[in-house]
């Protein structure tokens, strides 16, 4: 009779076993449909993201051809009218056309960057350090202009895009320097600290702030906070480095006080994957 | 001489945009005053007489039309917009706001005529039949 019992218990537990394992294997072909699913998806966003990228670049390619040409026309309609005494108001109008055409020139060059940015990628070994002093170097004579103090700290060496890493940190440090106050010279700190899976940098400044309401604002492409007559630019500068940041699968924030200064964080995972 | 209006108030970044408005509506000599200020936070200063714009014991600016940009750095055209409600309803009442965008983006129309402050939507470029248009439906006394 025991053993009876035990040949009974046995099959049930057998039964169990069995029906766990079928279980376990519903699952298992749950989660490779769901991760097949996502890798589809995922690929399917990523080559939807380089035809818009396509785009951007082959219209503003094209975009560059007629603005070309209005140059050359405004060159020839100030060459026809060379011995003409024209009144203060059309000389003006002249120069808007011609700081226009400029200006479109620039967006138009900014939005071709933008979209090229990361196309000719390599992964590699980089040295943080070498990478902002030549970006110091490249920046001399704004620092030197500004009378700004630089202070670096421990940088590491990590796998990452040199090229894009380098426009980065230039685009950090170039508005650091840029949005300083008027009355006291910029103090400028870029820093690294080690997280769990990534290196986290930081550069802050003592410069003028930025708002709440407009932090996360700034990182769009084309959006400026000043007027021109303020602070000179496009509103690319932040757009390319959140851009850069998700190259490398990392993230881009500011943490800013007005009047105090700003200081912008982005990390760089360890592991990025080479798309 | 017909009556004019007391003054039209521009918001726009952009110079040569105002700069060409101006010329646009001093040739139609519809108003005494034009003001342009070119963030909407300055525009904000104007109407309240605060910031550059500080003025003791004199009253408030209370421009006829308001010709509102969208697409401004810092404070855009629907933020000063938000702004402007709250100022006190007095210094609100018997002007028009007028939206004069580049915007393509039917969105933004949409908003702006859900908005009951925005009296209308018109494309940029201004021009002078643009004018005479909203001076004869808006003020038809004038001109």
């Amino acid at each position: 009779m025991p053993e009876n019992n035990d040949k009974s218990h046995s099959q049930t537990l057998q039964r169990k076993l069995d029906q766990a394992n079928e279980k376990v294997r519903i699952l298992e072909n749950m989660i490779e449909e769901r991760t097949r699913e996502l890798y589809y998806k995922n690929a399917n966003i990523h080559s939807q993201n380089m035809e818009m990228m396509q785009y951007l670049y082959i219209a503003s390619h094209d975009l560059q051809e007629p603005l070309r040409t209005i140059s050359s026309l405004v060159d020839a309609l100030k060459y026809e009218l060379r011995e003409v005494t024209l009144s203060d108001d059309a000389n003006v109008y002249m120069g808007g056309i011609t700081t226009l055409t400029e200006r479109m020139g620039t967006i138009i060059k900014d939005l071709l960057d933008y979209s090229r940015l990361g196309r000719e990628k390599v992964l590699q070994k980089v040295d943080c350090q070498h990478i902002v002093q030549s970006v110091l170097e490249d920046l001399h004579t704004t620092i030197e202009a500004a009378n700004a103090e630089v202070n670096i700290g421990i940088l590491p060496v990590l796998t990452a895009y040199p090229t894009e890493l380098k426009l980065l940190f230039q685009n950090l440090i170039g508005n650091a320097i840029k949005y300083r106050k008027t009355d006291v010279a910029p103090v400028i700190h870029i820093a690294a600290e080690r997280g769990p899976t990534c290196w986290e940098f930081a550069i802050s400044d003592n410069g003028i702030g930025i708002e709440e309401k407009y932090q996360e604002k700034i990182f769009m492409i084309f959006q400026r906070l000043h007027t021109r007559n303020k602070y000179d630019g496009n509103g690319i500068g932040l757009a390319h480095c959140k851009k850069i940041a998700e190259l490398h699968e990392g993230k881009i924030w500011v943490e800013s006080t007005i009047g105090v200064g700003s200081k912008f964080h982005f990390n760089i995972p360890d592991k990025i994957n080479n798309t | 001489m017909n009556k004019k209006l007391n003054c039209v108030l521009f918001v726009d970044d952009d110079e040569f945009t105002n700069l060409i408005n101006v010329k646009l509506v001093e040739s139609v000599k519809v108003t005494e005053h034009i003001q342009v200020c070119c963030t909407g936070k300055d525009a904000l200063e104007f109407l309240t007489n605060s910031g550059e714009y500080k003025k003791e014991n004199e009253p408030f600016p209370c421009p006829d039309i308001i010709f509102l940009d969208i697409n401004m750095p810092g404070m855009n055209g629907w933020e000063f917009l938000e702004e402007y409600n709250k100022l006190p309803k007095t210094r609100r009442d018997n002007l028009i706001i007028v939206m004069l965008t580049t915007s393509l983006n039917p969105e933004d129309e949409i908003t702006a005529n859900k908005l009951a402050y925005v009296t209308a939507f018109r494309h940029k470029p201004l021009t002078v039949p643009m004018i005479n248009e909203i001076i004869q439906t808006y003020f038809p006394e004038v001109g």
